[in-house]
């Protein structure tokens, strides 16, 4: 090499290791989590008028005798499409126009021990509905465990014009995303959405959201397959869609794909791919929901599951960029599929599903305390945990919500877990889905079939009084999967879970891999359950 | 087309590219002649045929190929449309950039893939660290008098800066799966004949 080549070569190494200082210099970002707005749990969003509060003797206002309102816990099928295999489901709130945190107004059920006509004044305060035209109070009435569905008939938000100057009301409709194709994993796996209107309280039509061929064409290489979608909301409002593509092998040959969409869904950006992997791109898979840190960057927790399985977090800029990978635990572990659960502004819980091989099966928490710098020790939770996927979030008060299955085989169960010592304990809040015993029962398949219509018919207010014919379609959608191992075998996978600005309460998740089922849980429900509870 | 798929895309190209100039018909043309025909096949590669290109069937395969890589391929391809009678780096460069290759794959990849808590492709986004030690081994192999491997490095550098790929990794730009695998093929093939003929004499 000539002194005037090697000079230009010095030359060139220096310019480009002072750009990448430069650089670098500027690749900065804090710890620390940002937290969710507070939300109204169980809280009267307006006091009750003083006409209804009794005068004790003393002169001051007594409450009247409470006619409790226990609240609601509705069931539907999200999904809309016979004859397919639909898997976890990821929801977000629609911002319908509502900015703030206020409430909604009118959500009825959100007293737990309103008398029913405070329920209606609510409801009428904002606007009278006009004579026979008004909707169902967001339709959820017959639902409701004792209040009367007269009792809040009268009016909803959407129908209700918002006082000049307010903030106008949220409807709280409530966007799922699933994969589903004619079986997991098939190449017309499609990533399908669908919407959920409170007041009408039932779902639109599926929609195919991206699909294969799509995600090939746009990411400019050969896709095999498509799956697990998760969506956010990213800090400048638009909705952000996660979701993995597999061009070799199976899931552990996974990357992550990110479509975004500026108008709540309708329309989507093309898909860009995130590299987040050394060997090939391959193995990083999505399944928990985003977060926030303080500095307004997004944490998505992954996970890897080639060769070893590990739990990550990924941190994204504003423009969906990777800035950073932060692993959670070494590989051997078997923590699969983290939901980070923040706390604080320093504390954040993530709990993993136990993919590892001890006989106690146990959801693998892991902690921080230094806002995400540091993440502790795995550690075995009290959680039963048999491989499966898991859905928490955290409540104002720092409790902690989880639905999972809560048994160490199988996924026939599903439970709604509580916890009030930031993860230390749990209990159960309500069974979900119970049907462990039935695979080795010997059950004749009509009877199994049986069992099917009736647990389709308490899965959806539209089924409820479905006869034999209508319920028929749904059966024999279900029929496959139920009877493939040869029992009468269900499953109930892949919980999704979120909270509302109203403060209720969505959970999706696979049932019987045939739909997805959506469970609508209110605060007043969620506020008696919590008193219940021991 | 988002010129970050383009970059990708042009680099898996260059595989193709090499293979089509082995084939004896290419070898057959006239050096003017074979530069064209590498251009259309070019052309051909990159062009969607049913929604997808042959290069971008390979990007689903294996990902964006390294900056090093590129470089290499690149090297490779312009000896063959040359006929150049020597490589177009000498056994030294290459064997040295190899090495270098070999031992980042074998403090990356195993510890990438699980093996610990710690995970060094983190160092990727944005260390001051990594980039500082890679400047100076850069700098170190320049005062050996070596050029292939400071250029690699310094490319792969500038490469990282421009956001040239997808990747917002450095380890991305540096080195690839397959270009490690060739490399510990390579040095440990080469290193055993060494010791082999020394055992011999």
């Amino acid at each position: 090499m000539g002194k005037y080549s090697r000079l230009t070569l010095l030359a060139f190494v220096l310019v480009a290791f002072s750009m990448a200082l430069f650089k670098a210099s500027g690749w900065h970002f804090d710890y620390g989590f940002r937290l969710p707005l507070p939300l109204p749990v169980a809280q009267a969003a307006v006091p009750p008028p003083a006409s209804l509060l009794k005068k004790t003797r003393r002169g001051s206002p007594r409450q009247p005798a409470p006619e409790v309102i226990m609240g609601r816990l509705d069931a539907h099928l999200a999904s809309s499409r016979q004859q397919t295999t639909p898997h976890a489901a990821s929801l977000i709130e629609l911002q319908d126009g509502c900015t703030s945190a206020p409430p909604c107004r009118g959500r009825t059920s959100d007293t737990l021990l309103a008398k029913p006509a405070d329920c209606g004044r609510r409801c009428d305060a904002a606007a009278p509905a006009p004579e026979g035209s008004a909707p169902p109070c967001r339709g959820r009435t017959s639902d409701t465990l004792l209040a009367k569905p007269a009792d809040c008939g009268r009016r909803c938000d959407a129908a209700a014009p918002a006082p000049e100057g307010s903030a106008p009301p949220c409807r709280g409709r409530v966007r799922a995303f699933w994969f589903s194709g004619s079986r997991e994993g098939a190449a017309d796996v499609t990533i399908n959405s669908a919407v959920f209107d409170p007041a009408g309280d039932s779902w639109s039509e599926e929609q195919v959201v991206t699909g294969r061929a799509d995600t090939q064409r746009g990411l400019n290489r050969y896709i095999a397959k498509v799956g697990n979608p998760v969506v956010a909301r990213a800090a400048n409002g638009e909705l952000w869609l996660f979701y993995v593509t597999v061009s070799l092998g199976g899931w552990a040959g996974s990357s992550i794909t990110l479509i975004t969409s500026a108008d709540d869904g309708e329309h989507w950006s093309a898909p860009r791919r995130l590299i987040t992997s050394p060997f090939l791109n391959i193995s990083t898979l999505v399944k928990g929901a985003p977060f926030f840190y303080a500095d307004g960057t997004m944490g998505l927790p992954v996970y890897h599951e080639f060769v070893t399985k590990f739990a990550e977090i990924l941190r994204l800029d504003q423009t969906g960029k990777v800035i950073d990978k932060q692993r959670l635990a070494a590989g051997g572990r078997g923590a699969l599929q983290p939901v980070v659960l923040v706390q604080s502004a320093q504390q954040a819980l993530v709990l993993n599903r136990y993919a590892g091989k001890d006989a106690e099966k146990r959801v693998i928490s892991i902690a921080t305390s230094d806002g995400g710098w540091h993440w502790q020790t795995p550690q075995k939770s009290a959680l039963r945990n048999p491989d499966a996927a898991l859905a928490a979030l955290v409540l104002d008060d720092g409790k902690l919500l989880a639905v999972l299955n809560d048994q160490e085989h199988g996924r026939e169960s599903l439970s709604l877990q509580l916890s009030t010592d930031g993860g230390a304990s749990w209990r159960e809040l309500t069974r979900l889905e119970e049907m462990n015993g039935l695979r080795n029962a010997g059950l004749p398949e009509s009877d199994c079939l049986d069992v099917v219509a009736h647990l389709l018919r308490s899965s959806d207010a539209r089924l409820r009084k479905a006869g034999t014919e209508q319920i028929a379609p749904y059966v024999a959608s279900a029929k496959p999967q139920v009877l493939a191992r040869g029992g009468c075998d269900f499953e109930f996978s892949d919980p999704g879970m979120m909270r509302a600005r109203n403060g209720d309460i969505h959970l999706a998740y696979t049932w019987n891999r045939t739909f997805i089922k959506h469970v609508h849980i209110d605060p007043a429900w969620l506020k008696h359950r919590l008193r219940e509870a021991p | 087309m988002p010129f970050t798929d383009w970059s990708g895309l042009t680099g898996l190209a260059l595989v193709w590219l090499l293979l089509a100039v082995h084939l004896p018909y290419a070898q057959r043309l006239a050096p003017l002649r074979r530069v064209l025909f590498v251009a259309g096949a070019y052309v051909v590669v990159m062009i969607p045929v049913f929604g997808l290109s042959l290069a971008g069937w390979l990007r689903g395969m294996v990902g964006d190929l390294s900056l090093t890589s590129v470089l290499l391929l690149g090297s490779a391809l312009y000896a063959r449309l040359n006929s150049a009678a020597t490589p177009l780096w000498d056994a030294r460069e290459r064997a040295s950039l190899l090495l270098f290759i070999s031992v980042m794959a074998l403090l990356l990849y195993p510890f990438a893939l699980g093996w610990g808590p710690l995970d060094p492709y983190r160092s990727g986004y944005g260390s001051i660290g990594l980039i500082v030690m890679l400047a100076l081994l850069a700098l170190w192999a320049l005062r050996r008098g070596l050029a292939l491997l400071p250029l690699t490095i310094a490319l792969a550098v500038t490469g990282w800066s421009f956001a040239c790929y997808e990747s917002t990794n450095l380890w991305d730009y540096l080195l690839d799966a397959p270009l490690a695998i060739y490399a510990l093929w390579v040095t440990i093939k080469v290193n055993l004949q060494y010791a082999l003929r020394r055992k011999h004499v």
